[in-house]
């Protein structure tokens, strides 16, 4: 049944305006986890890094698979909302928020982890570019640099492709709420009426950011890659990290979203909006990625079984046959072998078949990253220097707080602004 | 320009805002000054001048490009480390930095450029009538002639609602 302007007002501005009665302990509940994860962060600051378990060899663990990993998911928005935007494909309309909200809170998140990696984070400022007595400056050589300048362009590009679409729906909340809330809105809309002239700049700004966050969100994560691939560490070096990277990326991302969209689908009663077309849609986008993520996967993996480098089929053996193998099956198993079924049916794509699919491939990603990085650096180049990495209850509560970070995130801007774009539903209508 | 001389009338059906926006343009109002309000784009009354958009957008990009170039060579430069013989400004290196600054520099240019060019945060010269938001839409002179005004809303009468 095809809904009027009023009902799509009526039915999206709800979950702005009233509070449901699960909100409330959710978000204190969620926030409590944060709590204890950061908790358990300023026990690390406290104490020193040693609580953690990165030690020689495994420098990096955990945290950069964290850091990896979200910065991962953060490529939702910017295939679903741009690219989508670009083609004109009208069913983007109810899921571009969402999708450019994940990417903003998944950046902020990731954005996180180097600060809590470091040792000593109260000097985290010696990065930053001024004249100093130590006669250092950042050295723009290194990848970690290049993350620097990449993350934070696209954080600052993805808040500006979230906030631009927002600015008439506050407009509209101005308009339908009385008190400190009309005041509250009439400040973040900026004033805007909705005269044609505001409409057209407004499209026009959307449609160029939706062509400059593309290239950028395909930077950053190449960048990430190259923090790896920059190295001479066995199975890092290879040229293939940059796209494989960017299509676990997205693949991560779109599983992402699709979870967002089923706890919101019910939690908010959208499920006239983020309905089974949506979700099917994005259903055969993952099943598309799950085929390139495999692709990229094998040929990283022939590539490195057929050169029989000493040092490289070591950790690549490692990984299949060695300790890791079962961390190794359950990635393939959560990314390919059970996704492919559930995606490629048509019976078995269904919302329910999708979400499945979804927290397998986010499982299944986040292993993947663990993998790329704790085996090579636990077996590189001499004996001597091989080693274990076993994580410790710091770093597995601070993982655990992130995703329970994400979930309060998105509570709470759901209960400022519409999740689905309003206005952008009702122009569908006129279309 | 007098804004307390506005006159707007509430257009609540699809047509009466083709008839308003033809009552004032026989009223002797030029496209350009007839403003129309409404919750959604209506590209039939966008007016059609130039975006110039992306041609700005286009200079801040190059301009934080020659910026990302110039912070990393000559930082790059200015402290330079000790590399064996290898360059101390690397090109390869630095089209990154120069990279990214260009497309942040394009970033910043569009929401600068678009903030100008809807005049936003607006100063409240244009009416906000929460009906707009229910689905009507506004049509209207910001400033109306003192001459015609009341030719204006003679016009305007029987399309909607006016709004002095």
């Amino acid at each position: 049944m095809v809904k009027t302007a009023d009902e799509i007002q009526r039915d999206l501005l709800r979950p702005v305006i009233q509070t449901p009665r699960r909100a409330i302990p959710a978000m204190v509940g969620l926030a409590l986890l944060v709590l204890v994860g950061f908790s358990a962060w300023m026990y690390q600051v406290y104490t020193g890094i040693g609580v953690a378990g990165i030690n020689r060899p495994v420098f990096w663990g955990f945290y950069i698979t964290n850091f990896v990993f979200w910065i991962g998911i953060s490529h939702a928005g910017t295939l679903i909302s741009a690219i989508l935007r670009l083609s004109n494909a009208n069913w983007r309309r109810p899921i571009t928020r969402c999708a450019e909200v994940i990417t903003v809170f998944a950046l902020l998140i990731g954005a996180m982890f180097p600060l809590i990696h470091l040792g000593r984070p109260w000097l985290a400022f010696w990065l930053a570019p001024y004249p100093n007595q130590r006669g250092l400056w950042p050295n723009y050589r290194s990848p970690l640099l290049w993350d620097f300048f990449a993350i934070n362009t696209y954080l600052i590009g993805s808040l500006i492709f979230l906030m631009l679409p927002i600015i008439p729906d506050c407009a509209l909340l101005r308009d339908n709420l009385s008190g400190w809330r009309s005041k509250f809105y009439a400040v973040l809309c900026l004033g805007w009426r909705g005269t044609q002239k505001q409409w057209r700049q407004l499209e026009a700004a959307m449609h160029i950011m939706a062509i400059l966050i593309i290239p950028v969100a395909v930077s950053v994560h190449s960048i990430v890659s190259w923090d790896f691939a920059m190295t001479p560490v066995p199975m890092w070096h290879s040229t293939i990290f940059a796209p494989y990277f960017v299509v676990g990326a997205i693949f991560s991302g779109i599983a992402a979203l699709i979870i967002a969209m089923v706890f919101l689908r019910s939690s908010l009663h959208l499920e006239e909006y983020l309905n089974a077309h949506c979700f099917d849609n994005l259903g055969q986008l993952l099943l598309v990625m799950s085929l390139l993520w495999l692709y990229f996967i094998f040929a990283e993996r022939l590539t490195t079984w057929y050169g029989n480098s000493k040092s490289e089929i070591d950790v690549l053996w490692l990984t299949v046959r060695g300790p890791y193998r079962h961390l190794f099956w359950v990635m393939v198993f959560c990314n390919f072998v059970i996704p492919f079924p559930l995606l490629a049916i048509k019976k078995l794509r269904t919302i329910t078949g999708t979400f499945l699919a979804s927290v397998m491939v986010v499982i299944g990603m986040w292993i993947e990253r663990y993998l790329i990085i704790v085996p090579s650096l636990s077996r590189k180049f001499l004996p001597y220097a091989w080693g274990t990495y076993r994580p410790t209850w710091v770093e597995i509560t601070i993982t655990g707080a992130t995703f329970c970070t994400m979930a309060l995130l998105y509570l709470l801007f759901s209960k400022l602004v519409p999740v689905v774009s309003v206005w952008e539903l009702k122009a569908g209508l006129r279309e | 320009m007098n804004p307390e001389n506005g006159v707007y009338v509430l257009c609540s059906e699809p047509g009466s805002t083709e008839r308003a926006v033809s009552a004032l343009l026989s009223a002797g109002m030029s496209r350009s000054d007839i403003v129309v309000i409404s919750s959604v784009p209506l590209e039939q009354y966008a007016q059609s001048e130039k975006v110039r958009m992306p041609w700005l957008v286009f200079a801040g990009a190059v301009l934080g490009g020659i910026g990302g170039f110039l912070l990393a060579s000559v930082t790059q430069k200015s402290y330079p480390i000790t590399t064996g013989g290898m360059p101390v400004v690397t090109l390869w290196t630095d089209g990154i930095i120069t990279y990214e600054l260009a497309m942040l520099g394009a970033i910043l240019t569009t929401s600068v450029v678009f903030l100008l060019t809807a005049r936003l945060p607006a100063r409240n010269r244009l009416p906000c009538d929460p009906q707009v938001s229910q689905g009507k839409v506004m049509v209207g002179i910001a400033s109306a002639p003192d001459a015609l005004r009341n030719n204006i809303i003679e016009r305007l009468k029987g399309i909607g609602e006016i709004r002095p």
